[in-house]
């Protein structure tokens, strides 16, 4: 793969955030040993990145709380927002119904992602969900240590949760869906000034100084932008619903297409909405009929077909492994699948692969998967007592959080106390109840 | 109780649950303000802001996202509208800089790369300000509030890759800014690198 060194600067960025991949990092360290011009750009960052992390945390104002609360005891609280408040609702709930009414609940909750993934699920019975995707904390620390060539500087402090994602094309998620060579066939573009005089935005997503009513939801806003367009959300796949100002007003940005991703298909009309985010009025649309020139010319691979590629890539077989994750999702506006699986000696492998059934990426670690806990070694209730037992003084009704976390694959409650003005941040192994953390702030 | 209690309790009027919520966020609601605001005053104005229209807008506030990433998003666009009130009642620039970066009481640095280190600080600041809304914001959620990519995007209301973009972009306008004023160059010595003892300004690898 050749990549420009402006790509670079991304991996760059991204790696001080602990947020690459092994490979990745290793394509990184390997580049930046022969591009003096990446060196530099890394040193800058490292400098940035370490003057940021050195800035204090001010203390907070003398008797703020204080401040504020003697406004909060002045200020009413806006109302909640009536079930009934708006004609177009009714429109919302007849497509909501439609939608159930076939199954196709899945578009209703959040974006693209959640759709597509839950679209699979539906149809694959296999769909493991058990371990939630990038599970590898250490993995930035090893591979650091393992690269020569890098500013010790860059070993500490940086190295933070690991999440794997590929690098997305930036803020453009229409473009990125609807992959390679589209031609635009016909260009329907309205836009309607539609503005009754609409209520101010709701204080609750800005400002103090804004008046009293409550913004819609996405999901409402999604449903007025399919009614709109005759469709159903068994129809489309969305790919973003963002509120955003425009004009002086809060609007959400509805974007789908249509038909939905699942179907194979030679074009696909694309939407594109502004729905008053007060109101639920229409402000503008567009609907462009796009060819989908080369569409994958073989049918997408199943779920199986997925987990064989990468069984076969692994050299292994499937009484080899045990999956923990095969999923649909979006990456790069095209999809991939995630699959995940481990081998009896704790070998963790970690694949993408498109719907073509090339692989995208993959990831292997040799020993970092452990098994989930048995559960219920160490009670909730014991992990409550163990928590206490460390801040003295401190009851039950101190506990701010008590979550049952998986931590690569082991069992911890994190527990958070507030307790005499102090925030207490304890980790308690669900296995052995040790204390893994302790940790208070003033 | 927990947060979760509080918030419920407080969006249906509980002015003390409210002050509970007020004092275990006002730290993290200040330091995010003052990053986005640049200066004490407008920090404290912004943050206090955001308090008031989480307890105006709480009864709405559904539990959708996390009682503090809704917090951080009302922090974001209380210090945008303190910002604009700023620049719509003084036009002219502001002469005093920044607040004064403390010096950090740490290990021991030579007094000349403490002095580097605090000028770099100072220069950082000041150039986060001259950054945009939204390239400041990710940054400043990303470094000093220490949030995840995920974390930000749900703050932000954008997609992950969106945010990955525009925390590298705003790196890259911050590292612009401060090379163009001379704070980044001899900071950190650039290794001799293979490439560079031979000569080759070669900016494009094969992998």
């Amino acid at each position: 793969m050749r990549r420009s060194c402006e790509e670079y600067e991304e991996l760059i960025s991204e790696f001080l955030d602990g947020e690459l991949s092994k490979e990745e990092q290793l394509a990184l360290m390997k580049h930046m040993s022969g591009c003096p011009v990446c060196q530099k750009y890394f040193d800058d960052l490292v400098a940035m990145h370490e003057a940021m992390e050195e800035m204090e945390v001010p203390a907070v104002p003398e008797g703020f709380a204080e401040r504020v609360m003697a406004q909060v005891r002045e200020t009413k609280q806006d109302p909640a927002p009536k079930k009934t408040a708006f004609r177009w609702k009714r429109w919302a709930a007849l497509a909501a119904c439609c939608a159930i009414a076939v199954g196709g609940l899945w578009a209703f909750r959040g974006g693209r992602k959640d759709s597509s993934q839950a679209a699979v699920t539906a149809n694959m019975p296999y769909a493991y969900q058990g371990v939630p995707a990038g599970d590898a904390p250490e993995e930035a620390g090893e591979a650091l240590d393992s690269s020569a060539g890098l500013p010790d500087t860059a070993a500490d402090g940086m190295v933070r949760s690991v999440m794997r994602e590929d690098a997305a094309e930036p803020d453009a998620p229409m473009a990125a869906a609807a992959p390679a060579a589209e031609t635009p066939k016909s260009t329907q573009d309205a836009v309607l000034e539609n503005s009754p005089p609409a209520p101010e935005p709701a204080a609750g997503y800005s400002s103090a100084k804004q008046a009293d009513s409550t913004l819609l939801e996405a999901e409402d806003a999604r449903n007025i932008a399919l009614a709109h367009a005759g469709l159903t959300a068994e129809d489309v796949t969305f790919t973003a619903t963002k509120l955003d100002w425009e004009d002086g007003k809060q609007v959400y940005e509805v974007e789908f297409f249509s038909p939905s991703a699942q179907y194979d298909s030679a074009e696909r009309t694309e939407y594109d909405y502004d729905i008053d985010a007060v109101t639920g009025a229409v402000v503008k649309y567009s609907a462009e009929k796009k060819d989908l020139a080369p569409a994958p010319a073989s049918t997408p691979i199943a779920a199986e077909d997925a987990r064989a590629k990468a069984l076969a890539h692994a050299g292994l077989t499937a009484a080899d492994v045990t999956f923990t994750k095969t999923e649909l999702d979006w990456e790069n506006g095209k999809q991939v699948y995630e699959v995940e699986f481990y081998t009896a000696a704790g070998a963790e492998y970690d694949y993408e692969i498109d719907t073509a059934g090339e692989i995208v990426r993959f990831d292997y670690d040799a020993e970092s998967y452990a098994p989930p806990a048995s559960a219920g070694t160490i009670t909730r209730e014991k992990a409550r007592e163990i928590a206490l037992g460390k801040v003295p003084g401190a009851s039950a009704d101190h506990i701010t959080k008590l979550e049952l976390d998986d931590d690569d694959g082991a069992a911890v409650y994190e527990v958070e106390i507030v307790y005499g003005g102090v925030e207490y941040d304890l980790e308690i192994s669900g296995d052995t109840g040790a204390v893994l953390e302790f940790e208070a702030e003033g | 109780m927990t947060v979760e209690e509080l918030v419920r309790a407080a969006a249906k009027g509980d002015e003390n649950a409210f002050g509970d919520l007020v004092r275990l966020h006002e730290k993290k609601v200040n330091h995010l303000a003052l990053r986005l605001c640049g200066s004490p005053e407008d920090a404290a104005d912004a943050a206090q802001e955001a308090f008031l229209s989480a307890w105006k807008g709480l009864p709405s506030f559904r539990g959708e996202a996390d009682f503090s990433t809704w917090l951080y998003r009302l922090t974001c666009n209380a210090s945008i509208d303190v910002l604009r009130r700023e620049k719509r009642q003084r036009e002219t620039v502001s002469l005093d800089g920044p607040a004064p970066v403390p010096d950090l009481p740490d290990g021991a640095p030579s007094p000349q790369e403490q002095a580097e280190r605090r000028e770099l600080r100072r220069a950082v600041e000041e150039g986060l300000m001259q950054l945009g809304d939204t390239h400041r914001q990710a940054l400043v959620l990303r470094e000093m509030q220490e949030l995840s990519y995920e974390e930000i995007a749900a703050v932000m209301e954008v997609d992950l890759g969106t945010v990955k973009s525009r925390i590298s972009r705003a790196r890259a306008a911050l590292r612009k800014i401060l090379q163009k004023n001379g704070n980044l160059s001899g900071y950190l010595p650039s290794k001799p690198s293979v490439a560079a003892q031979k000569g080759g300004g070669q900016h494009e690898e094969k992998l």
